[in-house]
């Protein structure tokens, strides 16, 4: 695995060596191609919008462990201190952080920098499914918890796994009870879904947008508080269907507790300039990411606040708290 | 002084002795202890291992029954409950990881421990680990896949489950406080039973100091046995011998100095009377008769004084037995006595073939000596001969005399001190016969006397063991 880790850097460097030469570095704390990447890509996309000129050339590297938790436990254990380097992290980071998945460490003990956007949970079914709605889904449930078998990409306590078991409860089911199917990551969990190994998959928008642009899922519903816009103008919320659950995936960047508080600063004075600009309103469109821009003390306060929301629904959910 | 604190005094011993039994005891006992702790911490490590490992392959084959490659893709069903029984199980948090051989395909925790040797297919390996910072116990196992992922080659999947060794350091930790609380108690229970029996077993030894130590100067009368225990009988028998034989040589000694006392107090007596005559004697002739007389009785006084020493020193002296030439020792003694045959126109005359013997030679010469100086006091006219003989039991040496023999009344009491016959001249101390009675005694052996083989006369003889115990037998 260290060596492909290694091998992507160097594709990475041998890619931009003939760019400016890479001047900070965003860690995604997880193997290529997920989340973490994506917001990493997000961020190095971003630096480069010639606002009025590009801010920083951004290399990715990838440090996988305990999806985020590695990184996290590295950064605070090593008191990182470089200005220049990013973490990236989403809400998932944030419900792993309450349940104590992140070792001995509480929030304060890294510097958040900002949230560069957000993404909203779907509900999908095959194209084909019995269940058309998500009230039928909630009927289904409320006589029998196990009638539907839920994919995702996530284990027991991850937020795919939150927001099934938060639909279960919204059928005043117990969650205890439920069958939840766990692969590695969202692309797995459709095709099990398509091969009618699953019946319903639970997981993000951008994970589901490919199958569903080709018009072989049926997505019920978005854990979003109204419509999102684009492809997905159709989707009805789950609010809009009487089922009162949302689920948000905040995406953003940490840095190590050891960076000065004028770096970090600079940095998010840096990153919300560019967020106010319609040139990262399309980018953001091209990842199927919603706006979502939170820096400095706010985003202090957003993520105090988020951890304790988390802390309450996992304690909630009978999971482990920290 | 010795009387008033006497119980406190013998308390004290007695933890003396308890004391010095415990400083035995006590490391030991501790050093048993502990082993015996170190040996249960094994143990209870084993067991807590074996049992908790138990649970820990049975969580693994519940996650194992729950994946599927039906999709095409690697998939877990995970059910709650699960989980929660095996954290209830673990007390703590359980982590799994569920990938292809190859590592290509993996869900759970990515970054689990890897199992310390390469897998056997079937075969469960159980390892410890750390996982964040935190120490975990972990099994490893691996099975084939009925077909492989989409994603991966690999035809075999591995599975590792971790969980927390809290549950089990605790339950070793309760168990080994336990343990340790159970063996102070023994312990301590232990010391006190020996003390208490160290002071039971002791008590009737301390009573017998007590006693023995509570007695006065010249108590020498036997210690009673009875209640004491079979194992300080014997002692109390081998001191109770000893003070026998101290209060035999006690008596002796008194004897002794009542009989040399008295002795020396006749001589003094005569010789005061004696002094006042010649004093008074005005005829210078008759003066000089009295002087002389003087002189005969300053004789015979130093001579008792010098067998009254030998008598001492056949009694007390310590015997040293050697080899020597018995023959040779008699031929000496009659060398030394001829002028005194010779002048009381005497035989003296010698018999018997060398002949090596053990005696203490000193002291056997004195009693040949005394046989001699006797023979010739109490011999008129005839002969003296000296013989001696040895046999596998015995060496004899005899003197034997043509003179008046032994009076019938003296046939009996002949060797007690101060015992002379009544026809003998004056000059008898009555200790020789005593002396050589005593030295026969030190010797084991005995003096005889009987009548000579001629009509008259005495026939001497002292005999002695060639026992190598004839040494000290008697005192």
């Amino acid at each position: 695995m260290k060596r492909a880790i290694f091998f992507c850097s160097l594709a990475f460097a041998t890619l931009h060596a003939t760019a400016a030469p890479a001047n900070a570095e965003c860690i995604a704390p997880a193997k290529p191609g997920g989340g973490f990447d994506l917001t990493c890509k997000l961020v190095q996309g971003m630096l480069r919008l010639p606002l009025p000129q590009p801010a920083a050339e951004v290399e990715i590297k990838y440090l996988p462990g305990g999806i985020g938790a590695v990184a996290f436990d590295r950064a605070v254990r090593q008191q990182w201190s470089d200005p220049r380097t990013f973490v990236a992290f989403s809400t998932g980071s944030l419900l792993n952080l309450a349940q104590g998945k992140f070792g001995p460490h509480d929030a304060k003990d890294v510097r958040w920098l900002a949230t560069l956007g957000t993404e909203y949970g779907v509900v999908a079914v095959r194209k084909d499914s019995r269940i058309t709605s998500l009230a039928a889904l909630r009927d289904l449930l409320r006589g029998n918890e196990a009638a539907a078998v839920f994919g995702a990409g996530g284990g027991v306590g991850s937020q795919d796994w939150v927001k099934v078991a938060l639909l279960v409860k919204a059928a005043s089911g117990d969650h205890k009870a439920m069958r939840f199917v766990s692969f590695e990551g969202g692309g797995q969990a459709i095709a099990a879904l398509k091969g009618g190994h699953v019946d319903v998959f639970c997981g993000d928008a951008a994970e589901a947008r490919d199958a569903f642009m080709a018009g072989e899922l049926k997505l019920l519903a978005v854990l979003a508080p109204q419509r999102l816009g684009g492809q997905f103008r159709a989707v009805p919320t789950a609010r809009e269907q009487g089922v009162d659950v949302v689920w948000q995936t905040a995406r953003g960047l940490y840095m190590g507790p050891g960076v000065p508080e004028k770096d970090v600063a600079e940095w998010a004075r840096t990153l919300r300039r560019i967020m106010a600009t319609p040139e990262y309103a399309r980018l953001l469109d091209t990842y199927a990411l919603q706006p979502f821009a939170q820096s400095g003390a706010e985003m202090d306060a957003y993520v105090q606040r988020e951890v304790q929301q988390m802390r309450a629904l996992a304690g909630a959910l009978h999971l482990r708290v920290r | 002084m010795r009387s008033k604190p006497h119980s406190r005094w013998r308390r004290f011993r007695q933890l003396k002795l308890a004391r010095a039994l415990l400083l035995l005891l006590l490391p030991a006992l501790l050093l048993l202890s502990l082993l015996q702790l170190r040996v249960t911490a094994n143990d209870v490590r084993h067991a807590a291992n074996t049992a908790y490992d138990r649970s820990l392959l049975g969580a693994l084959k519940a996650i194992d029954a729950n994946v599927s490659t039906e999709s095409g893709g690697l998939s877990v069903e995970l059910p709650y409950r699960m989980f929660e029984f095996f954290e209830l199980t673990a007390s703590g948090p359980v982590h799994y990881r569920v990938a292809t051989a190859d590592g290509l395909v993996e869900l759970g925790s990515a970054d689990l421990p890897a199992p310390p040797q390469a897998l056997q297919p079937g075969v469960p390996v159980f390892y410890d680990g750390v996982y964040f910072s935190e120490p975990v116990r972990l099994v490893a196992y691996m099975r084939d896949l009925e077909r492989p992922t989409a994603q991966s080659p690999a035809k075999q999947l591995t599975i590792q489950v971790a969980e927390s060794t809290q549950a089990r350091d605790e339950f070793r930790r309760v168990f080994l406080r336990r343990a340790v609380a159970e063996n102070a108690l023994f312990l301590a229970l232990t010391i006190g039973l020996s003390v208490l029996a160290v002071v039971l077993a002791l008590r009737p030894l301390a009573g017998l100091s007590a006693q023995i130590a509570g007695r006065g100067a010249g108590d020498l009368s036997a210690i009673p046995g009875e209640g004491l225990p079979a194992d300080v009988r014997p002692l109390v028998e081998a001191m109770n011998q000893h003070m026998r034989r101290i209060e035999q040589l006690a008596s002796q000694q008194r004897e002794f100095l009542d009989d040399a006392s008295h002795q020396l107090r006749t001589h003094l007596t005569t010789l005061r009377v004696q002094v006042d005559f010649a004093l008074r004697e005005a005829d210078p002739a008759h003066a000089r008769d009295a002087v002389a007389a003087l002189a005969g009785e300053l004789q015979r006084a130093t001579r008792s004084t010098h067998q009254l020493l030998s008598l001492a020193r056949s009694d007390m002296a310590a015997l040293e037995p050697a080899d020597f030439d018995l023959c040779a020792l008699l031929e000496e003694v009659a060398r030394e006595f001829l002028p005194q045959a010779r002048a009381k126109g005497l035989d003296l005359g010698l018999e018997g073939e060398p002949q090596r013997a053990t005696a203490d030679a000193g002291l056997l010469r004195e009693a040949v000596s005394n046989l001699v100086a006797n023979a010739i006091m109490y011999t008129p006219q005839g002969s003296i001969t000296l013989s001696c003989a040895g046999d596998p039991l015995g060496w004899a040496v005899s003197v034997e005399d043509s003179g008046t023999g032994l009076p019938a009344d003296l046939q009996r009491t002949a060797g007690s001190r101060f015992v002379r016959s009544a026809a003998s001249s004056r000059s008898g101390s009555g200790l020789g016969l005593a002396i050589v009675h005593s030295i026969a005694q030190r010797h084991g052996g005995v003096l005889r006397l009987e009548p000579a083989s001629e009509a008259t006369g005495l026939r001497a003889t002292l005999w002695w063991p060639r026992l190598p115990g004839n040494t000290e037998t008697a005192s």
